[in-house]
């Protein structure tokens, strides 16, 4: 019971390249990270970078977003905010400028 | 005693219900909000106690349910916790079970929901889960209560063995932090700091995690290692920032979350990520519930119907209950000779808790739609939809539900409104749109907007009224707008929320939910009630005319049935008169009416006289007692049945026709003044403080006054 993988490694353990190794191979500009607002309806991700603390810090990680997490953007709300996204198997909403501190890699 | 464990929406509460069925207490932890629940199971002929934690994500102290889901672990000591968890989310669920083992809790897992995630096509192999945990773990269906025998079994059995405690689980953070807890945990233990309640490493994570609760506790109890600790953790934070750019909390987070994936990537979850890229049911049905034109559209729908059902279908029952008391009153008033008993007794103690009891289906009704509203999952859709425009106001969006439920469409209730904010997580949000909702047009003030618009507004009668409607969703908004940014000052709590899956809601919830909340509002309403009733009718009826008054009058009806010049008719007509205006001069007299002429110098620049004070003190009661205390007032006799003579008064009365100021200002005055005293008491009940009533009081009345006094003096 005392065996521990690190997810910050996990998405490369899963074959994935983290950002940097990306951008030193060349490889497309669209997959450094951004904001998790810009997604669009339906794109999918993975977290590569949270960047917030304290209370929004740790509400984001009780819902289990933490680096190396695939996620996929649903929907928005009527009035474009709130943002709908599947993860882990569930839904879970953020508003817009929460979103802000979650970096992902398209 | 035996705890219950899990996140929101695992269906922790479904399996509470089916071990305890009618059998369970529910109470507030002294003080906060926060719902106490506590029952009785039968297992093999044994009554065993159930306690339900609130449903938590984690277990830090940033949430009141957090700390008291702790402090119930840590002081009252359950012998073993069910931890629920939703199958079809493992990863996230499993995130509390960890805190859990950390704590050195005795737990069994209730893998629930397990037919949904079979459904979807998710294996979960239940042995390996076992054999990588060391916790026994068991398929449940909370819904028709599969499993949860055994898992109660289970539990009981673990806790006979364990005492209630276990080694804590002990996982590696990381190299830095595991050696900063190896300095740590031998601080703790020496100074014996919090353990006797849990782990000497759990007391340091926490120092670690920056936990505000641990580390004021120990700064209580031991200031200098304290101060140790902290510096510990100071030097290890710098460090994770300067190399790697983290917080502490943030990778221990990180680690936990390691730990789980490394479980259920060694042969517990097998098709993960074929089944949650597969979208089902409820994908497709918010396609269409939150979709940009169909979701608002429904939402709409939903609401008008939900208000519809609870006000309109609400009012026969209490047209029902009105009969009853009314029948009472009389069979009462019949067998009691004394006037003044008669009138404690009618006027005073079977008004009052008549005029509560008024509310029980109304409030049953409304939350018996609400549960099912929350059950099925669309007011988390609710919440999603509304929060872009409640959160202008620094409210939130499930701050809807309540607003509409106290008259957003005009003719609500503030006393299911404000019971209705138990829907909001957020404590600042949900305190703010307690205390707004009671501006909102509630079907006690509308009689008395009815009455001066149906005389003042020959056309647009309608609009006038829906311009009034509107003006309290302004005034509830901007105040909300206000207060938090003043006296519930602080960043909107996060969002971030989960939208549980549509399901249909199971009856037996729905029912315990409802009766819960009714019981609960005629435990504590009631209680206070009868005195404040009291209270209000003693300051309305004392201390009376005085004596020579009172024979004056007897001899003046005495003439009057004597005078064999008068016809019946006639003589009826001018007794009529003379008790009217005895009635009158009794109000007038009494404290609440020298309290309204002693006010008329003040109440003057927003043009009330005194009549108009009393019967505004009278609205303090319920609403709707402004307009009968106003024909009182005006001698006119009980405006109950026919509240001709008062139009008639008031549309001939210089005082309100040759002077719109008068009116207007009067009805923005009623429109904002102090809610009644039944919701007042729902006030204190829901946030917890008598200070919010008081508040809600004072602050309402001199909010309500300034306007009034804007409107005279712009108008008049």
């Amino acid at each position: 019971m005392t065996t521990a993988i690190p997810t910050a490694s996990a998405a490369t353990d899963d074959g994935r390249e983290g950002p940097a190794a990306f951008e030193a191979a060349g490889g497309e500009p669209k997959s450094a990270p951004i904001p998790l607002r810009q997604l669009h309806v339906g794109q999918k991700a993975v977290i590569s970078n949270i960047l917030a603390d304290g209370e929004m810090g740790r509400r984001i990680r009780d819902m289990g977003l933490v680096p190396g997490v695939e996620l996929t953007c649903m929907g928005r709300a009527p009035l474009y905010d709130p943002v709908a996204m599947r993860l882990l198997g569930f839904t879970l909403t953020l508003r817009n400028n929460e979103a802000d501190f979650i970096k992902v890699t398209p | 005693m035996i705890a219950l464990a899990g996140n929101p929406n695992s269906g922790k509460t479904t399996a509470f219900n089916h071990y305890t069925g009618a059998r369970q207490h529910v109470g507030n932890y002294p003080g906060i909000t926060v719902e106490k629940k506590e029952g009785t199971a039968h297992l093999d002929g044994r009554n065993i106690i159930l306690v339900d934690l609130p449903g938590t994500y984690s277990l830090t102290a940033y949430s009141l349910e957090e700390v008291v889901a702790r402090k119930v672990l840590a002081e009252e000591r359950p012998g073993a916790v069910i931890d629920v968890l939703n199958a079809g989310v493992l990863n996230r669920n499993l995130y509390l079970s960890v805190q859990l083992l950390e704590l050195g809790m005795p737990i069994v897992l209730a893998l629930n929901m397990m037919d949904e995630a079979e459904s979807q096509g998710l294996k979960v192999n239940i042995k390996r889960l076992e054999e990588l945990t060391g916790i026994k773990c068991f398929p449940c269906v909370a819904r028709n209560g599969n499993g949860l025998t055994d898992a109660l079994r289970a539990a009981v059995e673990l806790a006979e063995e364990s005492k209630g405690r276990v080694a804590p689980l002990e996982i590696s953070y990381g190299n830095d932090l595991d050696i900063a807890l190896k300095e740590m945990t031998p601080l703790v233990e020496d100074a014996q700091l919090l353990t006797d309640f849990y782990p000497a490493r759990w007391v340091a994570l926490k120092f670690l995690e920056n936990d505000a609760e641990v580390m004021e506790r120990c700064q209580k109890a031991n200031p200098e290692v304290r101060e140790k600790l902290t510096a510990i953790v100071e030097r290890v934070t710098h460090h994770l920032k300067s190399t790697l750019d983290t917080y502490p909390e943030a990778m221990i987070a990180d680690y936990r979350y390691g730990w789980i994936s490394s479980v259920l990537k060694n042969g517990v979850l097998e098709n993960v990520e074929e089944v949650f890229a597969r979208a089902d049911f409820s994908d497709k049905a918010d396609k269409v519930l939150t979709h940009r034109v169909a979701g608002p559209l429904v939402l709409l729908a939903v609401l008008y119907f939900l208000y519809f059902v609870t006000i309109e279908i609400g009012n026969y029952p209490l047209g029902w209950l009105e009969t009853f008391f009314g029948w009472f009153s009389d069979k009462v008033g019949g067998a009691v000779s004394s006037p003044g008993l008669r009138s404690l007794l009618c006027d005073g103690v079977i008004a009052g808790v008549g005029g509560v009891l008024g509310f029980v289906p109304l409030i049953m009704i409304m939350f018996f739609f609400i549960s099912i509203l929350e059950d099925s999952g669309y007011m988390a859709r609710v919440a999603y939809m509304m929060d872009r425009i409640f959160r202008i106001f620094g409210l939130h969006g499930a701050s809807i539900m309540p607003f509409i439920i106290s008259g957003g469409i005009a003719g609500g209730c503030a006393v299911p409104g404000v019971m209705a904010t138990r829907t909001l997580r957020s404590p600042k949000e949900r305190l703010a749109t307690i205390l707004t909702v009671p501006f909102m047009m509630c079907g006690a003030k509308i009689p008395v907007f009815l009455l001066f618009v149906g005389v003042f507004f020959n056309k647009h009668q309608a609009l006038n009224m829906f311009l009034f409607t509107l003006a309290g969703w302004a005034a509830a908004l901007l105040v909300a707008l206000g207060l938090r940014r003043t006296i519930i000052k602080g960043k909107a709590t996060p969002f971030v929320m989960e939208l549980p899956p549509y399901r249909v809601p199971l009856a037996s919830g729905v029912v315990i939910h409802t009766l819960e909340r009714t019981w609960q509002y005629i435990k504590k309403a009631g209680t206070v009630i009868l005195a404040i009733s009291i209270l209000i009718w003693a300051a309305m009826s004392y201390p009376g005319v005085p004596a020579e008054k009172e024979k004056e009058i007897e001899t003046q009806v005495a003439a009057i049935e004597a005078d064999l010049s008068l016809s019946a008719e006639d003589k009826a007509a001018r007794i009529n008169e003379i008790e009217n205006s005895d009635e009158s001069s009794r109000l007038a007299n009494s404290y609440a009416g020298r309290l309204g002429r002693f006010l008329e110098p003040v109440t003057s620049l927003a043009g009330f006289d005194w009549q108009t004070n009393i019967a505004l003190i009278g609205g303090v009661m319920a609403k709707e007692v402004v307009i009968t205390t106003l024909g009182t007032a005006y001698a006119l006799g009980s405006v109950e049945d026919d509240d001709a003579p008062l139009k008639d008064k008031i549309a001939n009365d210089p005082h309100w026709n040759a002077n719109s100021a008068n009116t207007m200002a009067f009805l923005v005055f009623t429109l904002l003044y102090s809610p009644c005293f039944v919701t007042l008491l729902v006030i204190k009940q829901e946030s917890g403080k008598w200070r919010w009533t008081f508040f809600s009081l004072f602050f309402n009345l001199a909010l309500a006054f300034l306007a009034a006094v804007a409107v005279k003096q712009v108008l008049g």
